[in-house]
């Protein structure tokens, strides 16, 4: 909860701020307040709801998105730390032909319940199958540790990884021969 | 996952459907509240006391309705309907208006253009107390010095009186066992934060959005708060992110509070909690204080039980007096008992209210009696699983409230399948030596605990215990389906799914799932209790038959064949005796659309009828019952006593198993958060004031935390489920902290006293036993 201070702030016009940045290879040029976050603008200025927020504070990986390559809690990028940089969401990922084996793997294992880490989980099985093709056990773990999930217990989530990085390898050898 | 009986009759049910609502929501497609949006909506937030207990004085809105952006701050005054939010007692106010009886009581709400502007503006809402002396503890509400409320601190009194005076009785006892326990408190942490949306109708109506597992509560709390026929408000459930008990009651509070400001503006108004305030507010699973005394005779049986539990309900009974009443029930296990005193009682405290939580009161009985079976066990020199089935309820036998089993009682055969799957004895020796050897950095335990739980609301809640179903199937042979229990990630929609497909005979894929929508559907009671297979799936089967006894009917027609030579399956009806002769389904409800034989069927169930005597708690408390039996291997660093759950063997007799995939899915849910409850997850109030704020400091399992989990079913049949099916959703949680707990014991050789076990209480067994063996 913000104190009076901010709360004022937030108020005087000169507190907003223009971002140009790229979100799922589209060009964005937006103005907000300076205290939104990459999660804050992705769901209320672009819509893109499929980034959830379920702690705002770093801690849950609901809200995970690929910026730069590299996985980031988007409820902590500060909108003035944007500019320039090329943020991926779940809704350009499940357009990504590469990443249909994850999302089909997803669906056939079980691994969704109530669904609301789903999308951050898909993106970090996203970023970590980029990185290695076929992940050993720990690697899931450490690729994953940052996600939190109540439902599931995790277990088919790691199954439908493993599965997905068969797939996916599979796919790759068809695509060299 | 392997299941007793290999055959499956069935098309559908039985089989690993594919969750209906899985792709939606891999993809970021599904919409939650908080992912719609109305034109001209306005962003609530909420003003909380900060003190635990005092009078208000004065409350002052000037600065906050200055701030720009800022529409109205609406406090207890401007309450169109009754101030009053209580689902089974009137103890609470919508806004507090008089006194606040706990830090993070809603007393004023505030609606602004933006959230960010609503959230600064409820800090500007200045409010002037006179502090009162708060009750903290159970102990101290029970001396009643200090009163809560006004009339007494007790806010239930459950009793269950069966055989001999329990005096007489402990005296028969070749031993006697006596140990107290206590247990913290637990929150549900679903990852979607309670929210919802209120959006005025034309005619002075209100429609609501939101995250719920109660449609019909919310649209009682909002016609109460409002002063509206039910009839105007109309509740529409959007997708659920988890539940587990959280979004029972609670949602009806905020529901209520944005349809009040919703009405006084005359805009959409939307209210989403951030995730401070959500473990600020929102009810939690109920600490307790277990007192228990266990006697047990020569033969190794046990005579004598007697318990006195001491539940803290906080500032407001939400339900607390139906879930202390499942506690009442189930203290006793799932064994034959022949003289039984217990007293359940709930306390108030000047602290968050508590309420329904997966396992409703029972989890922390559970362990308070498997712990103390684990203890005879070690002293009497007893086999865990044989003494347990020396004593196990069986058909034919009575429980702990003298009701006599009469189907589906699979026990002993889930205490059986634990036993071999877990391959215990072997285990056990194996740890033992382990434990031996002084070069090894861990000390490994096994640990054994069962749960028998009853199914539906019980005699408690009887008379809510309904449920609707709407089926439409359209002209080109789709189907529009809905029923008044929700889908918060459980798998209801895949499950009833299944039971509608197997019914009508067509394909899983034909079924279009409506969430829950108070105009299409009869109120049919919260979604809770492990209910809604067996309540949904049968009222979804009364609806189906109706409809497939006219496609029947118009497929003998069809075929020129005998009404009761056709068969339906997969989206094809045909004759029994020349499977050639057939029609689609689709082809079949077009004929039926020219015919004008209309094919939209409302069907309805009542829970079976049940006879208890709350006096004494003895009796049907329940008309079924599903059982457990868990096997936890724990291993506990000798240097920093952290604790690993490695596997966990979890048998379940939840009757016909209707989905495999999603059923083993749901006992690894259970698994994840019953091993967080009995060893990580540790909330920390002071003086009333939750300090676990965040992930951080509240710490649950993460990937890393979870262990191998072998999931065996057993199947005992109930008459009265669909295809026989009983629930799952809360046995899956509820054995699994007893067992931990006794993994622990078993690997420290220490029965520990207080849940969560966290390793610097486990650090202390260590350092003593450490300190001996040096010398």
């Amino acid at each position: 909860m913000p104190d009076k201070k901010t709360a004022e702030n937030a108020l005087e016009p000169m507190s907003k701020i223009q971002v140009k940045f790229i979100v799922n290879n589209k060009d964005i040029n937006v103005t907000v307040p300076v205290t939104y976050t990459l999660l804050d603008i992705l769901r209320y200025e672009l819509k893109f709801t499929g980034t959830k927020e379920g702690c705002g504070m770093g801690e849950c990986g609901a809200c995970t998105v690929i910026m730069n390559g590299e996985l980031v809690t988007a409820c902590l990028v500060l909108a003035s730390s944007l500019e320039g940089k090329n943020v991926i969401t779940i809704e350009g990922i499940s357009e990504m032909p590469s990443a249909k084996p994850i999302i089909d793997s997803f669906v056939k294992h079980a691994s969704v319940q109530c669904g609301f880490c789903t999308p951050g989980m898909v993106v970090a099985s996203y970023a970590l199958l980029s990185k290695y093709e076929s992940p050993t056990n720990q690697q899931i773990l450490d690729g994953l540790a940052g996600n939190i999930c109540r439902c599931t217990g995790y277990t088919k989530i790691v199954e439908a990884i493993n599965e997905a990085a068969v797939e996916l390898s599979k796919n790759k050898k068809a695509e060299v021969k | 996952m392997k299941t007793t009986k290999k055959t499956n009759h069935y098309s559908v049910v039985g089989t690993k459907a594919t969750r209906v609502d899985a792709y939606d929501k891999a993809t970021g497609r599904a919409k939650y509240v908080d992912d719609l949006a109305f034109g001209d909506m306005l962003h609530a937030k909420m003003v909380y006391s900060k003190i635990a207990s005092g009078k208000i004085k004065k409350i002052d809105k000037t600065k906050a309705l200055a701030m720009a952006g800022v529409i109205s701050v609406v406090t207890a005054d401007q309450i169109t309907g009754q101030n009053k939010i209580g689902c089974v007692v009137d103890d609470q106010p919508l806004l507090a208006n008089e006194v606040v009886r706990f830090i993070g009581e809603p007393v004023a709400i505030v609606a602004a253009a933006t959230r960010q502007i609503a959230e600064a503006a409820a800090e500007l809402v200045e409010i002037e107390y006179e502090p009162l002396e708060a009750v903290l503890d159970v102990e101290e509400s029970l001396t009643e010095k200090i009163k809560v409320h006004p009339k007494s601190n007790i806010v239930c009194h459950y009793k269950v009186r069966k055989g001999d005076p329990i005096d007489e009785a402990f005296k028969k006892s070749f031993k006697t066992f006596e140990k107290t326990f206590t247990i913290n408190y637990q929150e549900h942490l679903y990852l979607e934060t309670q929210g919802c949306i209120a959006v005025p109708d034309s005619a002075d109506g209100v429609t609501v959005y939101g995250s719920m597992q109660c449609p019909f509560y919310v649209q009682g709390a909002v016609s109460v708060a409002l002063g509206l026929p039910l009839s105007k408000v109309r509740v529409i459930q959007c997708v659920v992110g988890g539940g587990f008990g959280g979004k029972e009651d609670v949602p009806s509070e905020y529901a209520a509070k944005a349809a009040l400001m919703a009405k006084i503006t005359g805009r959409p108004v939307k209210m989403i909690l951030d995730r401070a305030e959500d473990l600020m507010i929102s009810s939690k699973r109920h600490p307790m204080k277990m007192e228990y005394k266990l006697g047990i005779t020569k033969k190794g049986k046990i005579n004598a039980l007697k318990v006195r539990v001491l539940g803290e309900c906080g500032a407001y009974i939400t339900i607390s007096t139906v879930v202390l009443f499942r506690t009442s029930v189930h203290f006793g296990g799932p064994y034959i008992i022949p003289n039984v005193h217990g007293d359940v009682i709930g306390l108030y405290t000047n602290k968050v209210p508590c309420g329904a939580y997966r396992g409703f009161g029972t989890p922390q009985v559970i362990y308070a009696m498997e712990s103390m079976i684990n203890m005879v066990c070690n002293e009497m020199g007893y086999d865990p699983f044989e003494f347990r089935k020396n004593n196990a309820l069986k058909k034919g036998a009575l429980s702990i409230t003298s009701h006599k089993i009469k189907e589906s009682c699979g026990f002993i055969e889930t205490l059986d399948k634990a036993k071999k799957e877990s391959e215990y004895d072997k285990r056990r020796k194996e740890f033992e030596k382990w434990n031996n050897d002084p070069a090894n950095a861990t000390y490994k335990g096994i640990g054994v605990s069962s749960v028998m739980y009853g199914m539906n609301l019980g005699a408690k809640g009887w008379f809510m215990d309904k449920a609707g179903a709407h089926i439409q199937i359209m002209r080109d042979g789709s189907i529009t389906l809905c029923v008044g229990n929700v889908e918060m990630g459980q798998g209801a929609q895949t499950i009833l799914s299944q039971i509608a497909a197997e019914a009508l005979g067509c394909e899983i894929s034909a079924i279009n799932f409506t969430n829950v929508d108070t105009n299409i559907i009869p109120d049919s009671g919260p979604t809770v209790a492990s209910r809604t297979t067996v309540m949904s799936g049968n009222a979804i089967l009364d609806a189906a038959t109706k409809l497939r006894k006219k496609l029947i009917g118009a497929a003998s027609e069809q075929l020129k064949i005998k009404s009761n030579e056709v068969m339906a399956k997969h989206g094809k009806f045909y004759s029994l005796k020349d499977p050639n002769k057939l029609i689609s389904f689709k082809e079949l409800v077009n004929k039926c659309y020219f015919a004008n034989i209309g094919l939209s069927e409302m069907g309805y169930f009542v829970s079976p009828k049940i006879d208890y005597n709350m006096e004494t708690g003895q009796g049907e408390p329940y008309y079924v019952y599903s059982y457990a039996t868990d096997v936890a291997e724990v291993e506990v660093d000798r240097r920093t006593a952290m604790v690993k759950v490695n596997k966990m063997t979890c048998a379940h007799d939840i009757g016909k198993v209707i989905n495999p995939a999603l059923a083993s899915a749901q006992v690894e849910g259970g698994v994840a958060q019953g091993l967080g409850y009995a060893i990580m997850e540790n909330m920390v109030s002071d003086k009333g004031q939750i300090k676990t704020l965040g992930l951080s400091t509240y710490v649950i399992p993460a990937v890393t935390d979870v262990p191998e989990v072998n999931t065996v079913f057993v199947e005992e049949k109930s008459k009265d489920g669909p295809y026989g099916a009983k629930g799952l959703g809360e046995p899956s949680l509820m054995p699994v902290v007893g067992a931990v707990a006794n993994g622990i014991a078993n690997a420290v050789n220490h029965q520990f006293d207080h849940v969560p076990v966290l390793p610097e209480k486990i650090w202390e067994v260590l350092k003593d036993k450490h300190e001996s063996e040096a010398k």
